[in-house]
């Protein structure tokens, strides 16, 4: 009976890992072509105030994160239009601060709550469960039908935005439905790294792909791969070890790049 | 009798709490014409590219483009900038830059074997045809300005604008692509910024020098000799 519960958590981990690693590939490839890194780390971290609020008023935390995700994407994305690129750092960092202090007071505020907490600040892979499974599989869904559709005019805004003015593309909503397609895969991440580690997977796999093709596409299948084999071998790592997941995910992401960086020497 | 596609009237336009960086404004430009737009560094040449191409609106005044607003006439634009904005490091083929010229149809634009086909022809036009699979990053200097071209002639423009074309090329590719654009101008009208007097091309029928104000528009072989040999000096 232990071994079968072991191996329906272990399956859960399995499958979610999988559709992690596919979101991670295709906007990572984005968020490391756009080099909006900082961006994406504060969408991040302002979900946790999502998962605070969710905590204190009983809802399931994926709902509060994903929400507090939108909003923060949709909120940046008018900073950006307003102020412009390079003169918008102060306010998305204030953003990032602020969706964390929403967070640490809505806890402070919940009983019982240290270890849902944790599981969310650092991910645990092995606590997915089959609701987050289909939660994970439409969000996935969303993410490959927006890009499929928009592959071309995303792939336009990112390699040359003025050029996309010019062909009078929809910049200023490409970007926000980017910036919405960012908060979404963060949601779908948390639950493998946790919400302090979500850049890690949105850049490292990404980044590593980046050096191994000259097509858009191919990085992002590149990507994807990578990243399958960080949640994986990390999962496996983590389980014979018996420590939490995500740590071990970043630092197999970050051994793949650093071994990239190895082969292919870019400098 | 040619037709007017371009005509700016009474053009003013500052940068937000600069001093103004264009002032009245006023010119045609017919269908056909092959013009430069000359002027000392900081005269105001860019911006007014950028106000052409909708880019900025003016303060006052108002800019035609065949019957439009520059936003709405652009369409008919082609447009090579001075520091190309594409990233030379971005992992795309030379093939789908150039397609990249397709998405004026519509942000939902695919990329099938007519516009694929389309591409291929462009890059034939410009001798770059078996370069179309090679990444933007393996090119040289001359031949990533042809990409641009063929990404430019992607719409079919009727006006072809060029922002400083030959500054980052070498000497050879320079005369090509000064060859290339007196065949283009067959077909279309072209406007191109240079602040360099002496390599204007005979095929240049007309001139207009900007340093805020406007401060000449006609024919080269018209222009006041102390204006030339100013523009001579800026070359």
């Amino acid at each position: 009976m232990d071994s079968l519960m072991e191996w329906s958590f272990l399956s859960y981990a399995i499958l979610g890992g999988l559709l992690t690693s596919i979101t991670c590939g295709i906007i990572g490839t984005y968020v490391v072509l756009r080099r909006i890194t900082y961006l994406a780390g504060s969408i991040s971290h302002t979900a946790f105030g999502g998962v605070g609020l969710s905590l204190l008023l009983g809802w399931p935390p994926l709902l509060g994160a994903s929400l507090f995700s939108v909003l923060a994407a949709t909120g940046m994305g008018w900073i950006r239009l307003k102020l412009g690129r390079g003169k918008d750092d102060v306010l998305i960092g204030a953003m990032w601060s602020l969706g964390m202090a929403i967070g640490v007071i809505c806890i402070f505020l919940s009983p019982g709550y240290a270890t849902n907490v944790m599981s969310y600040l650092f991910g645990n892979i092995l606590l997915i469960s089959s609701t987050d499974l289909i939660i994970m599989t439409v969000l996935n869904g969303l993410i490959i039908g927006c890009v499929t559709i928009y592959y071309r005019s995303l792939q336009t805004i990112c390699a040359d935005e003025e050029f996309a003015k010019i062909l009078n593309l929809p910049v200023n909503r490409l970007n926000f439905l980017l910036l919405g397609l960012i908060a979404l895969s963060i949601v779908i991440i948390i639950k493998s790294v946790g919400i302090l580690l979500v850049i890690t997977l949105l850049t490292l796999p990404a980044a590593s792909a980046r050096l191994w093709t000259t097509q858009m596409k191919n990085m992002m299948i590149h990507a994807s791969l990578f990243a399958s084999i960080a949640t994986l071998l990390g999962l496996g790592l983590s389980y014979w070890a018996n420590l939490p997941s995500g740590p071990f995910i970043v630092f197999v992401s970050l051994f793949i790049y650093i071994v990239t960086l190895g082969i292919k020497r870019p400098w | 009798m040619k037709t007017c596609p371009i005509s700016c009237s009474g053009v003013t336009y500052s940068y937000p709490n600069s001093p103004e960086a264009l002032r009245g404004l006023s010119f045609e430009i017919a269908q056909g014409d092959y013009v430069a737009i000359m002027g000392p560094n900081g005269g105001g040449k860019s911006t007014l590219v950028s106000l052409l191409l909708g880019l900025i609106s003016p303060n006052s005044g108002s800019i035609k483009l065949f019957g439009d607003s520059p936003k709405k006439g652009r369409k008919h634009i082609g447009y090579l900038p001075q520091h190309p904005s594409l990233d030379r490091q971005f992992p795309i083929s030379v093939i789908e830059t150039v397609m990249m010229g397709a998405l004026s149809k519509g942000a939902f634009t695919r990329f099938d074997n007519d516009i694929r086909e389309l591409g291929l022809q462009q890059l034939k036009r410009l001798q770059m045809e078996p370069l179309a699979n090679r990444p933007i990053a393996d090119l040289s200097g001359g031949e990533f300005q042809r990409v641009l071209i063929a990404r430019a002639l992607m719409t079919s423009p009727k006006l072809l604008i060029l922002d400083e074309p030959t500054s980052s090329i070498d000497q050879h590719s320079e005369l090509c692509f000064y060859d290339l654009l007196d065949e283009l101008n067959q077909t279309m009208t072209i406007i191109m910024v240079t602040h360099d007097m002496h390599r204007l091309r005979q095929s240049v029928n007309k001139v207009i020098v900007v340093n805020r104000d406007l401060k000449y528009v006609g024919a080269k072989s018209d222009m006041p000799e102390s204006l030339m040999h100013e523009q001579c000096h800026h070359g």
